[in-house]
């Protein structure tokens, strides 16, 4: 820095007392908090259009996301590990604490207190103690992390499970079910009594599959296949997610998964093996079928029952219109929506794969829109 | 204190004048202003890397939202990240470092002052070249750590990668050279009496932590170059059926880790010369907080797949990964309580140095503790890549390292300019940020369901609290960081005279002008403690006593019965032998990566088939015997021998000639058999055109930059002698390395597939 006289003194003179800046640092605060709030209902407002084409989850009575209400054998153990490990943080950091708050009150210089403080250099037992008894504590932690590990990386009868293969693609889930020659997409139904088993890959990127409350993560990665079980899943229906960054539609690779009892189960698996079949769909259905052919949709879209729809490179479209939503997750699952994720996939879902069809005229829209609807 | 005057010690130095204008800040090779220029730049890129976390805030405030697209989005997360670790906290450090080593060990400058202003402006370059995808709409948007194959080309549009992958190499770079210099400065330029156990602990963490940077970066130079190889020349390094993603994983966090270490470990440096001066005690244990730091480098390098638990590498290896995890938490608590044990029993001044120093603790236990809570495995496989991650590494990220820059800020920022920051000002700034980042981050400890990287969320997520409570709380940090912006607009301008030494601090920094004179000191300093200011102030209780355990016989002044000053050195190696010496080290990590993919890979292809193995041993055994002839070389010159070293520094070229001669010829018979970078019958030829041409082009490069430095030096001969060989030893050191380094190649590449039978 150039050396430079120092300029005379002068005070601000909107800013003088300290109390003064409080408030005005406050006030620029609240100015800028409401500002956030005011430009993100704003944004929000402006880009979101009617509700019935919010996403799927902006329902309230979409299933939530917990991760301290596990539901399986794979995570219960988890959330008791939890519980240990953060008592013992907490107290470690109250420890911290206190001592910091000692040190404050009672070691702070005071006016008049000029002369220098007894020096203390170190006490090597003390220095030796509190090395050794955190490494007591975390010994302990170690210990229950293996065990934790142990017990769910590999349960006990792992050679009766029901294994379903799942791959990650960007941005859908694919979930096949060798067992039962059944391909399905984004949606899945277990049964409850018995350990299922999933193998999992990537047919591109490096995905992360995970439903918090059945089972822990893993990543999918290309080439590789890696295993997850859940065991005695309660009933109910779970989210879950992809938690590896894997593209623009990375927060759309949303699932669900409905534990069953095994009857149920047994029934949904029987449904999803059955093709469409023409009988079942009313005639705009099928006009609209007639439209997925012409427009080769089965190119990248298989539809069992339909002769030449046996793509592979998009999600299976077989009992689509049963599904929770479109797209994982960007739309709920009806024709109007429907309609507006096949004219413009992009315009929901941000580098979706997916071309646009927005030139079909709009009947052959609604046409196929119900017969995606009608394959349930 | 000597009467030497720096002039008489380093004579060579010519005419000592400081420059002034603008412009001579563009040339300066002066450590001050180039960590000045660091901090200027760093601040510059904290602006953006600021408001991209601004527009992230208001993008999450609220579920659904459209401010920013998905692209937009994930471009703005990239570049964050980038920008806060590489462009920021990285290169504050640095700064703090170049500005306050030489002074803190009693030198007059770095110990290669031109190789320190290349790093600075090679930083602010690569900082700006990362950005210049601005442009052309292909700013980074493939996260900070750039997973492979994302970053390949079937997945991307745009050339961001390329500028990801080029941007960090570069930066790495500069930050390699940086550390280079910091090292050699602290082993070779130390004041006498400053030994090792005499040096301010600044000066102790800066060194651990330049050899975290130079073993641990070239990991990822060698992941960034495997990827860029990939997206240009086709090599199927991370792409394709044989590629393991997992591996470009392993390599990444290989730097990736040590690299949390390398944005820490200085800030634990000032941690503790701020708490000693302000509470008026020396640092309580000052050996153990030492020997912790290097604990702490060494365990950083073998945690690295805490990362990858969520990988499915086995129980076995997460296991062991857990282990070293859990024990490198050991040596960091230890600090923490060695710090306290600081303030206990002192009398504290509360000046805003001290105030983030003392803010700093329970704000880094609580990131540590989150960081010890995903080392239990189950426990990270529930919460990998959520916004628990998120809450814990800005608590120990900007809780951590930014609070112990603020905090550096405020203590040497007089010393800087020769102003006192206002305490006031920095009064409100601190509350300011103190809350305001407690606010900002705290409620991501309750989103550990909600995935990271994600441009919006739904309603039906319940998310939507936490995260506006976590946006307002970032306008608040907004507002904090204007007032210290201010702060320092306003005291650079009329802020209190400083003085030499306003804080009454210890080291030797301060027995220097505010700020000081480009030579730093008239007179090299003799130091006898690591408080050489304190044994001055009090010369009847100087520290040195208890650092040696000295009795001092009652009655007696202790001055009259100081030991001698120890002495430091001499040292083996001259300073730019030491340069090389480290910088061959940093090559050899950057090897082992190429030759670690070799292996790995090695299983997919044959090569006995292809390779000549007869015909390249010969040319090597010429490599190797090169190596001989360049030592036969330099013992004639140190016999003053000139024409006989001329003689064999020719043979030494020649052998290495036909080296690369061979090398060529290989190649091009590999060509003409159709096996290329991506070329080849099969897809294990494939594979195998890959790592080989890589691994050993690599080598045959450096091959050629050494002959290249060889037939300098033959240019240049008549300037060598017995007495002037320095350019010639530190040259034929890299030439050694380059010619043994072969010996692992040539095992691994020619040999090993004979054992193993493909």
């Amino acid at each position: 820095m150039p050396s430079r006289e120092p300029l005379p003194v002068r005070r601000l003179r909107s800013v003088q007392s300290p109390g003064h800046r409080v408030l005005v640092a406050l006030a620029v605060a609240a100015g800028m908090v409401a500002l956030a709030i005011i430009s993100a209902h704003v944004a929000h407002a402006a880009g979101s259009g009617s509700t019935s084409t919010t996403p799927i989850g902006s329902d309230p009575s979409a299933p939530p996301w917990s991760v301290l209400d596990p539901k399986s054998d794979e995570t219960r153990p988890v959330l008791t590990l939890f519980i240990i490990v953060g008592v013992e943080s907490l107290i470690v950091f109250l420890l911290v604490c206190a001592a910091l708050f000692i040190n404050i009150t009672r070691f702070s210089h005071k006016p008049g207190q000029d002369a220098e403080p007894k020096q203390l250099y170190g006490n090597r037992r003390l220095e030796i103690l509190w090395t050794i008894i955190p490494a007591v504590i975390l010994l302990i932690g170690f210990i229950a992390t293996v065990v934790v590990m142990v017990e769910i990386a590999e349960p006990a009868d792992a050679a009766s499970a029901l294994t379903i293969d799942v791959t990650g693609h960007q941005w859908w889930w694919e979930f096949h079910i060798p067992s039962a020659h059944v391909t399905t997409a984004n949606a899945l139904q277990i049964p409850d009594n018995r350990l299922v088993r999933f193998d999992i890959t990537s047919a591109d990127v490096v995905h992360d599959f995970w439903s918090p409350e059945l089972f822990v993560q893993v990543n999918a990665t290309p080439n590789i296949t890696t295993t997850l079980y859940t065991d005695h899943p309660s009933l109910g229906i779970y989210p879950g997610g992809c938690y590896q960054f894997c593209g623009p539609g990375h927060a759309w690779m949303q699932f669900r998964i409905e534990v069953d009892t095994p009857s149920q189960f047994a029934a949904w698996v029987k449904h999803e093996a059955k093709p469409i079949e023409d009988t079942h769909l009313s005639n705009l259905a099928l006009e609209g079928e007639g439209v997925f052919l012409d427009h080769s949709c089965g190119a990248c879209h298989t539809i069992n029952g339909l002769p030449s729809a046996h793509g592979t490179f998009a999600p299976n479209l077989t009992h689509v219109g049963s599904r929770w939503g479109i797209a994982g997750g960007v739309l709920a699952m009806s024709i109007p929506n429907l309609e507006r994720w096949v004219t413009n996939p992009d315009q929901w879902k941000e580098g979706a794969k997916m071309p646009a069809f927005g030139f079909l005229t709009p009947s052959q829209l609604h046409d196929l829109a119900t017969f995606l609807y009608e394959a349930k | 204190m000597a009467t030497l005057t720096t002039q008489e010690v380093y004579p060579r130095l010519g005419p000592l004048r400081s420059a002034d204008g603008f412009l001579s800040w563009l040339h300066t090779t002066d450590h001050k202003r180039i960590g000045i220029l660091y901090l200027v730049f760093s601040g510059f890129f904290f602006f953006i890397g600021g408001m991209e976390a601004l527009v992230m805030r208001l993008q999450l405030a609220v579920p659904d939202n459209h401010l920013v697209t998905a692209e937009v989005y994930d471009q703005l997360m990239t570049m964050h990240g980038l920008t806060m670790i590489f462009f920021v906290v990285m290169p504050v450090l640095i700064g703090f470092a170049n500005y306050f080593v030489p002074l803190q060990i009693g030198y007059r400058d770095m110990a290669f002052p031109r190789l320190n202003a290349m790093s600075v402006w090679l930083f602010l370059f690569s900082g700006l070249f990362m950005y210049f995808g601005v442009f052309e709409g292909s700013l980074p948007d493939v996260g900070w750590f750039g997973y492979a194959p994302l970053t390949e080309h079937p997945f991307d549009q745009t050339a961001s990668a390329t500028f990801w992958a080029a941007g960090l190499i570069l930066s790495g770079a500069g930050s390699i050279a940086t550390a280079l210099n910091l090292i050699v400065t602290i082993l070779a330029h130390r004041c006498p009496g400053m030994t090792f156990r005499k040096m301010p602990m600044f000066v102790w963490m800066v060194l651990v932590n330049q050899f975290l940077i130079i073993w641990a970066m070239p990991f990822l130079t060698g992941a960034a170059v495997m990827v860029l190889f990939d997206r240009f020349f086709g090599t199927h390094f991370f792409i394709g059926p044989k590629a393991n993603a997992i591996l470009y994983q392993h390599l990444f966090w290989s730097l990736g880790h040590p690299e949390v270490y390398i944005l820490i470990l200085p800030g634990f440096g000032m941690m503790s010369e701020i708490v000693p001066v302000f509470s008026r005690k020396p640092l309580f244990g000052y050996t153990f907080v030492a020997m912790s730091g290097v604990a702490i480098g060494f365990i950083s390098f073998i945690v690295w797949a805490h990362h990858m638990f969520t990988v499915g590498m086995g129980v076995v290896p997460d296991a062991f990964f857990a282990a070293t995890t859990a024990i490198i938490a050991i040596p960091t608590g230890v600090k923490i309580l060695n710090w306290l044990a600081t303030m206990w029993g002192g009398r504290i001044h509360w000046t805003t140095s001290m105030k983030y120093a003392a803010a700093f603790i329970p704000l880094f236990v609580i990131g540590g503790i989150s960081g010890v809570m995903f080392s239990y495995v189950p426990i990270d496989w529930q919460t990998h890549d959520t916004y628990f991650v998120v809450a814990h590494f800005h608590y120990v990220m900007f809780g951590g390292s930014m609070f112990l820059i603020l905090a550096g800020l405020y203590y040497w920022f007089p010393k800087m300019t020769g102003r006192m920051l206002d305490e006031r000002l920095g009064n409100l700034n601190f509350w300011l940020i103190f809350i305001g980042f407690n606010v900002t981050f705290f409620p991501m400890h309750f989103l550990p369901t909600m995935p990271r990287r994600v441009y919006t969320y739904t309603v039906g997520s319940g998310w939507g609290l936490m995260n506006m409570i976590s946006t307002i709380g970032s306008m608040i940090l907004f507002a904090g960081f204007l007032v210290l912006a201010w702060n320092i607009y306003v005291s650079l301008r009329n802020g209190k005279v400083a003085g030499p030494n306003p804080w009454n601090a210890f080291t030797l920094e301060w027995a220097t002008p505010s700020p000081p004179p480009a030579y730093n000191f008239a007179a090299i300093p003799e130091v006898r403690s690591r408080r050489p200011l304190w044994d001055e102030q009090h010369p009847e209780a100087p520290d040195w006593i208890h650092e040696d355990n000295v009795t001092i016989p009652a009655g007696v002044a202790p001055s009259t019965v100081a030991p001698p000053i120890q002495r430091v050195g001499p040292h083996k190696f001259k300073p730019s032998q030491q340069l090389m010496l480290f910088f061959i080290s940093s090559e050899f990590i950057f090897f082992c990566t190429l030759m670690v993919m070799y292996t790995v890979y090695s299983q997919y292809f044959t090569s006995t088939k292809q390779l000549n193995i007869g015909l390249t041993g010969i040319f090597s055994l010429c490599l190797w015997g090169s190596s001989i002839t360049m030592i036969v070389a330099e013992r004639f010159l140190k016999k003053d021998n000139r024409r006989m070293f001329v003689t064999w520094l020719v043979i030494t070229i020649i052998l290495g000639a036909i080296f690369l001669g061979g090398q060529g010829h290989e190649y091009y018979d590999l060509w003409s058999h159709g096996y290329g970078l991506s070329t080849g019958g099969s897809m294990g030829a494939k594979v195998f055109g890959t790592v080989f041409f890589v691994l050993t082009g690599f080598h045959g490069f450096h091959v050629a930059v050494g002959l290249v430095l060889l037939i300098i030096l033959l240019f240049m001969s008549k300037n060598w002698s017995a007495k002037k060989d320095l350019p010639v030893t530190v040259i034929s050191y890299y030439w050694h390395f380059v010619d043994w380094i072969w010996l692992l190649i040539f095992s691994l590449a020619y040999l090993r597939p004979l054992v193993t039978g493909h």
